[in-house]
């Protein structure tokens, strides 16, 4: 199996699946951080 | 068809701007990694001048140089510059330029987020240094800012709370960063257990990051609202509850000092193997002993706040979590001794920070695990054994790790050879000195010195000298770690591709050094090797 070049349409379905997985993260961390202040009011 | 000669048709790609614009609008992950090790070089300095401050002022007793107040905002800058502007940044610099290399990938997955999350960290240093030219000076409660104390701090007080914010958010948007690269970005056949151990424990960082930094960001917030709009979240006098904070201070506290020290794991996974030309003893059970690691270190964070009080159960419960973590921790050690066990090992410059760091971090290790045992604590805790223990896992430990990964992947960097006589007196310079600086900190912490004081008891005096004079020598010989540095990116011997003889690995197939974009062709399935470190 030799070296083949990534096509454009696979690139962008990473770079959807990559902001996918940032916002999620995001998200994640805005809530611990809104939870540990809210909890505590 | 090599990797090099494939990068080469792709040139094309190369255009970036020059000059300043370069750096300031770069979303290239190795520019970015420079970038990021280049600041992390200049806090180590930053706050190496600050340690040089405090062990001048100890080398004998009574007051010499400067007052109380300026020794305490001291010992509270010099960790918050070591921790979040020096250690945590140099990982991210790491990350940045391997990453990307070691799973196949031409970039990091979102690099405009990258070029962000490098530019907030200058501005929040400029913040929090420059406090210590303000009416009151800069923060002097302790770099944990436990209140009430910490309210009592100046005009520096705002400063220092919107630095640790901009710096978590530098630290969220790097973790989140590279999470998304290594499970969205793999190259074909770079399955998650074909990893490099680097890869997988700055996963493992990215995730405690994530979960941790916001921690910290919500008690730092409630610090500012106690402070300026009248909220008592950790003011008795109000409702409130002071050891609240520690609590929450310390849920964020011990997952980060496995956030210094997780990469420091991958690092010497991946240099022990190269050296001792076997693969590493035990990957799967690296993984999930490093995965053990993180998740114990959620579940154990009372242990620093043991003589505050608390019920027996939860004594307990965090003293036998704590000392649990051994086993993993042990897993590790063994699995990199045995990797050296019957091997052909040779003793190059990162080599030896990588054993040095082995030998080193263990005995910081015993120390923790001494620490852990509550009714222990009590005679130990807030004196100089803590300061011993936990500089022997950061110095000897975290920053070893770094001085071994510099000079392992230096030549792949710059496509140079570094000074190798060179290296190896800084090796040893810094590794006699170290130990003259933080060993007989363990003397003066089972006599009972208290840290984070300007003057000290008579007794104390010879241990004190002896560990000044070790800081001086160990400050000043990191000055050669820099000439080594700058005359290895100005010239020196060609690298090869490989550098290393026993190197395993994606890296060490690009060019040295490597094209400015890594894998636009995505590299050979079969070249990609598992387990090997």
């Amino acid at each position: 199996m030799g070296n083949h070049p990534i096509d454009d349409e696979t690139r962008a379905a990473q770079q959807r699946a990559a902001t996918r997985t940032a916002i999620a993260l995001a998200v994640i961390a805005f809530v611990i951080y809104a939870w540990v202040f809210v909890s505590k009011l | 068809m090599s990797e090099a000669a494939t990068h080469h048709e792709h040139d094309h790609h190369d255009h970036h701007p020059s000059g300043i614009s370069r750096w300031l609008t770069t979303t290239n992950h190795k520019d970015i990694g420079t970038m990021y090790l280049i600041f992390s070089l200049i806090m180590f300095f930053i706050g190496g001048t600050m340690a040089m401050v405090i062990r001048a002022e100890l080398f004998q007793p009574g007051l010499q140089f400067v007052d109380p107040q300026f020794f305490n905002s001291m010992t509270t800058m010099h960790a918050l510059v070591m921790i979040f502007g020096a250690v945590m940044p140099a990982w991210t610099g790491f990350a940045n330029w391997m990453i990307p290399m070691m799973i196949g990938a031409p970039d990091m997955a979102l690099p405009r987020l990258n070029n962000w999350s490098f530019w907030i960290l200058p501005f929040a240093f400029t913040l929090l240094l420059s406090t210590v030219f303000m009416p009151g000076g800069g923060p002097a409660g302790g770099w944990t800012m436990y209140p009430p104390l910490v309210l009592q701090t100046g005009a520096a007080f705002p400063f220092l709370i919107f630095a640790v914010h901009f710096m978590g958010a530098s630290s969220i948007a790097g973790a989140i960063n590279i999470i998304a690269t290594v499970f969205n970005m793999r190259a074909p056949g770079m399955t998650l257990m074909k990893l490099p151990l680097f890869v997988w424990t700055w996963i493992i960082t990215a995730f405690l990051l994530i979960a941790s930094i916001p921690v910290l960001a919500g008690a730092v917030t409630m610090l500012l609202t106690d402070k300026f709009f009248g909220t008592a979240f950790f003011s008795a006098a109000g409702g409130g509850d002071p050891v609240m904070f520690q609590h929450i201070f310390w849920f964020f506290g011990h997952p980060e000092v496995y956030i210094l020290i997780l990469p420091a794991f991958g690092i010497v996974s991946a240099i022990i193997p190269t050296f001792a030309r076997k693969p590493l003893f035990g990957y799967a059970s690296m993984v999930y002993a490093s995965a053990a690691i993180a998740f114990l270190s959620f579940i154990v964070w009372a242990h620093h706040m043991f003589t505050v009080g608390m019920p027996l159960a939860g004594e307990l419960f965090f003293m036998y979590t704590t000392v649990l973590i051994a086993v993993p921790t042990g897993v590790k050690v063994f699995n990199w001794v045995a990797t050296m066990w019957q091997s052909s090992m040779t003793f190059e410059t990162p080599m030896l920070f990588a054993i040095a760091f082995l030998v080193l971090f263990t005995i910081g290790g015993f120390s923790g695990l001494m620490l852990g045992v509550t009714p222990v604590d009590f005679q130990y805790h807030d004196t100089y054994f803590v300061v011993a223990h936990f500089h022997y896992v950061l110095v000897t430990g975290a920053v070893y790790a770094l001085m071994a990964g510099t000079y392992f992947w230096l030549p792949k960097w710059t496509g140079h050879m570094y000074d190798e006589g060179l290296g190896k007196l800084h090796f040893w310079l810094s590794t006699i000195s170290v130990n003259v600086l933080f060993f007989p900190q363990h003397f003066l912490g089972l006599a009972g010195m208290p840290r984070r004081i300007p003057d000290y008891s008579v007794q104390f005096a010879d241990f004190n000298m002896v560990s000044s004079i070790g800081g001086f020598v160990f400050g000043l010989s990191q000055l050669l770690f820099v000439v080594v540095v700058v005359k290895c990116v100005k010239g020196g011997a060609k690298a090869t591709d490989q550098v290393w003889e026993g190197a395993h690995g994606l890296e060490w197939t690009l060019s040295s050094p490597p094209p400015y974009h890594s894998f636009n062709t995505p590299p050979d399935p079969a070249t990609i090797e598992g387990g090997m470190r």
